[in-house]
């Protein structure tokens, strides 16, 4: 099935290339298609939580100074923050799991084959340039197969197009302990060839206080093991050669050093775990334009991290445990994008990887080798419609060196999506995908844990949106239906855990968000809202007293406001975000019960010139009613903390003079 | 004379049952068969990291209703994380609570009296037994730690032993310990600890380890352990001769002092269970089913046997929503069944 799909795709490449009679005015089209972002400016962010995202200037002037900071301002998403500068943020879309988020960085996937999930608290939001979120994939058809096969992808950007020559300096220093920085130098080396350097060190105690309310008894305690040093660096290279062919080249390298101050158990407070995590890659991408309808593009990348893991307690042999974690991917990635007619647009993409495993936490020296093979058609009929359709498919093949290991995979996953305008102002969208997630590593060979007869876990996908964009307010409403169906879960057996293709999840949503932008003399006011009704039911058995309950950690309701006022170079910032009640167990109970928050949060931030020099100053205060809540149970949310962001941005214009 | 033979019986009997019975010295002057068992605390063990474990209060002869979470409400805070393991022992109740890593001195009411947190060298608490005025508990740390039940403010003595030890039981003189197994390597050796010396022993070397549960039946010494696969067998102990020899396969094991009644459940999937309730060197079901026909396919997590009239407290559990303990009469008849305030009932505590 698999040589059949890549011979196919091979005849169409062919055909593209023997055809350049074809090849007209397009340029506006497949440019359009290219760049076509989301993004809008300020004025402009009620968001369809089909795809929300978030640009620098957003990003820049919201208080909170992380990524799952930014995106809790999202709808329809479910950020878990186990709190804390160096605590897991994971984000799950419409309740499907964070192992159904893909992560794109810069173009390339960001994977972790043993763990699933990606912990998304290692970005730092002042060096991102768009964060963005879909369900399914967004609009852009030119990217490696393997973004088509989730259920939803957040993509990140490092970097914009736009930026000039420049230097740029970060530092911010807070509540906790808190010291970031970051130094960034952008230069042309040649007219067509610029590098980019990036370097940031972080640090944080953590150590912060919390209500411990243990039934009558309250009392103050103090978060412990959590501090966290961070380094990363960045050196790219870019050369474009004015829309006809362009190259990149990225290297990347991290390395971090934590404790882990686990979950709050009464009585004890004992925390040792560490976790030091290295993450390099390299990645480079050529890119071509042929005749005027065909782009194409190569991206490889390979990719190594190494986690340290250790726990000190008597109970361990020589009172240790001591897990070490290897991961090692190749990606090669081959995309096209086909203008075939002006309302016609045709691209596919091929993906071959390559990933491993050598852990302690497995006996097992797993390898896994896959395929993906998209195509994607998208039709203009009118200027009322677009229609998308599009499949990937998966072949996957894995060995062991014993014979037990996830069964072969070959399996398409299907999508459409109907857009239509009645008026310019209207946009209705509706969505079908069909995806599946590949057990990880962990689920598969954890010792003990690992089960090899995991089948994958299914995701079924529907959307139906409607969007209003007036002059100067907008509304979007989207409903949606998911199934969840095999998911992969821990069950316990009489001693151990096991996992095991257990439970269905039928979510039923709608998500409503609205913005209005005005200008009073030199004031000019943002104001957007969101809210979210998730009722995500397990509907695993029908005889079990759980039968239609609500999952853990997903309220029903929850929501989100954001209010800006820009004044010269002022920007007053504040922003909230609050849930209703969850369940940290699958039993609806009272006694399971996640109080409902709000956190409030402000930032003041001033931008101006100085001597060519570009100064952004920012002091936030995050949670500024010091609202103790859990996100997740037992991990208590830092309350009241104070930030100081500066940056400096030797200028464009100061630093030109110096190329040619 | 009355209370030396009943102290004598004590010895013979009680200490060799899993659980550990209370008498109330009160009851001395009474003649010894009205001494019945006042009420019952069970213990739900919680799901792990959730500090949801708790205590109820069931009163077997219908004094009063049953008392969900009698710890919370008497002592205004709860018992925290994992439950491990109760007892009762003179007048008092002890607990072992793992995650939250204390035991607790508790009044026949529920009030705590007393507490000691383990120190990070000494061991998270697990399984506890008494005999002569002290209590004992097995710790992660390969040790038993000995309390004096008069203040168990600080441990007396600990004795060395296997790789992180559970269940305990008194034999005799001695304090048979179930090494489990640690950093998933199983431990092969069965501890014995002279408790004359409080120190150990020997070692009982075996081909079979991870061992769980010890219940002592007259002379004859029972121990669980997990298969490589995490079946659950039982094994038959001789201490003297230090052999040990396959009995049969159950998951709980208890006994009412003559006989040693066995529950084993098992499952293909880990989704559907069978569970089957046998006497040792017997087939039949020791209960009548026809009123409870979800037993047979529930897992059971606490069985216990009231030590005065031979009734079986059955505890199951689902992992997720709270547990439900059955209660039938010494013959199997069904008496009653009644939910608990918590996730996984594991063990209880007769009171009298």
């Amino acid at each position: 099935m698999r040589i059949l799909l890549l011979h196919l795709l091979l005849a169409v490449w062919f055909m593209v290339l023997c055809t350049n009679s074809l090849a007209q005015n397009t340029d506006t089209t497949i440019y359009r298609e290219l760049e076509q972002v989301d993004v809008v400016g300020n004025g402009k962010r009620a968001r369809s939580s089909v795809s929300q995202a978030f640009g620098r200037e957003q990003i820049k002037t919201v208080p909170s100074a992380d990524i799952a900071g930014v995106l809790r301002l999202g709808n329809g998403l479910n950020i878990k923050d186990y709190g804390g500068v160096g605590g897991l943020k994971t984000v799950s879309v419409r309740s499907l799991g964070a192992s159904h988020t893909a992560v794109e960085y810069d173009g390339a996937p960001i994977s972790n084959t043993q763990a699933g999930q990606i912990d998304i608290s290692r970005f730092d939001a002042a060096t991102v340039s768009e964060i963005k979120v879909s369900v399914g994939q967004d609009d852009n058809l030119f990217k490696p197969a393997k973004m088509f096969a989730s259920g939803a992808v957040l993509s990140l950007k490092s970097h914009n197009d736009n930026d000039l020559d420049n230097l740029k300096i970060n530092l911010k220093t807070g509540s906790f302990g808190y010291f970031a920085t970051d130094l960034a130098l952008s230069k042309h080396l040649s007219k067509r060839l610029i590098i980019k350097a990036d370097g940031a060190f972080l640090r944080s105690d953590g150590m912060y206080k919390y209500t411990l309310k243990n039934n009558k008894n309250i009392s103050e305690q103090k978060r412990h093991n959590t501090d966290i040093i961070s380094k990363k660096g960045e050196i790219n290279l870019f050369y474009n050669d004015s829309n006809l062919q362009s190259f990149s080249i990225k290297l990347y390298g991290y390395d971090s050093r934590r404790g882990l101050p686990g979950s709050v158990i009464y009585y004890n407070d004992e925390a040792n775990e560490r976790l030091n995590d290295r993450n390099y890659f390299i990645q480079g991408d050529y890119k071509r334009r042929f005749f005027d309808a065909l782009t194409t593009k190569l991206l490889v990348k390979y990719n190594y991290s190494f986690s340290h893991y250790t726990d000190r307690n008597v109970m361990y042999t020589d009172g240790k445990l001591t897990q070490n974690s290897t991961q090692r991917e190749f990606f090669a990635s081959w995309q096209n994008l086909w203008q075939i007619a002006s309302p016609l647009t045709f691209s596919f993409a091929a993906d071959y990887c390559y990933n491993m495993l050598l852990s302690d936490i497995t006996d097992r020296l797993p390898k896994r080798y896959t395929v993906y093979s998209a195509a994607n058609l998208r039709y203009y009929p009118a200027k009322w419609t677009t229609i998308t359709v599009g499949t990937v498919h998966t072949h996957l093949r894995e060995t062991t060196d014993v014979n037990t290991h996830l069964d072969d995979l070959d399996r398409f996953s299907p999508y459409i999506i109907l857009k239509f305008y009645p008026t310019n102002r209207i946009a209705i969208t509706t969505l079908y995908k069909n995806t599946f997630r590949v057990p990880t590593f962990n689920e598969l060979y954890y010792t003990t844990l690992g089960s090899t007869n995991l089948k994958p876990e299914d995701a079924h996908e529907f959307n139906f949106g409607v969007s209003y964009n007036a002059k100067s307010w907008n509304v979007s409403t989207d409903f949606y239906r998911n199934n969840v169906d095999n998911k992969i879960v821990a069950i316990p057996t009489m001693y151990i855990w096991k996992m095991a293709n257990y439970g269905r999840v039928e979510i039923t949503g709608a998500d409503v968000s609205a913005a209005k932008y005005f200008t009073f003399a030199n004031l000019s006011v943002n104001l957007s809202a969101g809210y979210s009704y998730q009722k995500a039911e397990d509907v695993t058995d029908k005889k079990s007293k759980l039968y239609g309950f609500q999952i853990p950690y997903t309220p029903l309701h929850s929501g989100n406001g954001w209010v800006e006022f820009a004044y010269k170079n002022y920007t007053l910032s504040a922003t909230s975000v609050w849930s209703g009640k969850r369940y940290f167990l699958k039993n609806n109970i009272k006694d399971n019960e996640i109080d409902p928050y709000a956190e409030i949060s402000v930032a003041l931030s001033r931008q101006f010139e100085c001597k060519g020099s570009e100064f952004f100053i920012k002091i936030s205060c995050i949670n500024i009613t010091n609202k103790q809540y859990d996100i997740i149970k037992f991990y208590p949310m830092p309350g009241r903390q104070f930030q100081l962001h500066i940056s400096y941005n030797l200028t464009n214009k100061f630093y030109q003079n110096e190329k040619d | 004379m009355k209370k030396i033979k009943f102290l004598a019986l004590s010895a013979l009997l009680l200490s060799t049952f899993t659980f550990q019975s209370c008498k109330d010295d009160d009851d001395e002057s009474k003649p010894e068969e009205v001494v019945k068992v006042k009420h019952i605390f069970i213990l739900n063990e919680g799901s792990q990291s959730a500090n949801n474990s708790t205590l109820d209060c069931y009163y077997p002869n219908g004094e009063n209703s049953y008392q969900s979470k009698v710890y919370t409400t008497t002592n205004g805070e709860g018992l925290g994380d994992t439950g491990q393991d109760i007892i009762c022992y003179g007048k008092r109740v002890y607990v072992s609570v793992w995650g939250s890593n204390y035991i607790a001195k508790l009044d026949q009411y529920g009030k705590l009296l007393e507490k000691y947190s383990f120190k990070s060298d000494e061991g998270k608490p697990r399984y506890l037994a008494a005999k002569d005025g002290y209590v004992y508990v097995s710790t992660y740390a390969g040790k038993v730690a000995k309390f004096d039940t008069t203040t168990i403010a600080a441990p007396i003595a600990f004795a060395e032993v296997g790789n992180n030890p559970e269940g305990i039981a008194v034999a005799g003189n001695y304090l048979v310990v179930c090494n489990s197994q640690q950093n998933m390597v199983s431990d092969n050796r069965l501890s014995i600890v002279d408790l004359s010396s409080f120190s150990l022993k020997k070692h009982i070397e075996s081909e079979y380890g991870n061992f769980q549960q010890v219940t002592v039946v007259g002379n004859n010494v029972y121990v669980t352990y997990f298969t490589p696969a995490y079946a659950t067998e039982t094994l038959s102990v001789d201490i003297e001769n230090g052999t040990i020899k396959p009995t049969v396969a159950a998951s709980k094991i208890a006994t009412d002092g003559t006989s040693l009644y066995c529950i084993n459940t098992t499952s293909p999937d880990w989704v559907n269970y069978t569970t089957s309730f046998f006497k040792l060197g017997s087939t039949d079901s020791f209960l009548d089913l026809t009123s409870t026909p979800e037993l047979s396919s529930a897992i059971v997590y606490m069985f216990e046997i009231d030590p005065q009239n031979g009734d079986f407290y059955i505890g199951t559990t689902d992992y997720a929503t709270n547990g439900n303990v059955y209660r039938f009469d010494k013959t199997g008849k069904f008496i009653e069944k009644f939910e608990t305030s918590g996730i996984s009932p594991n063990h209880a505590a007769f009171v009298y």
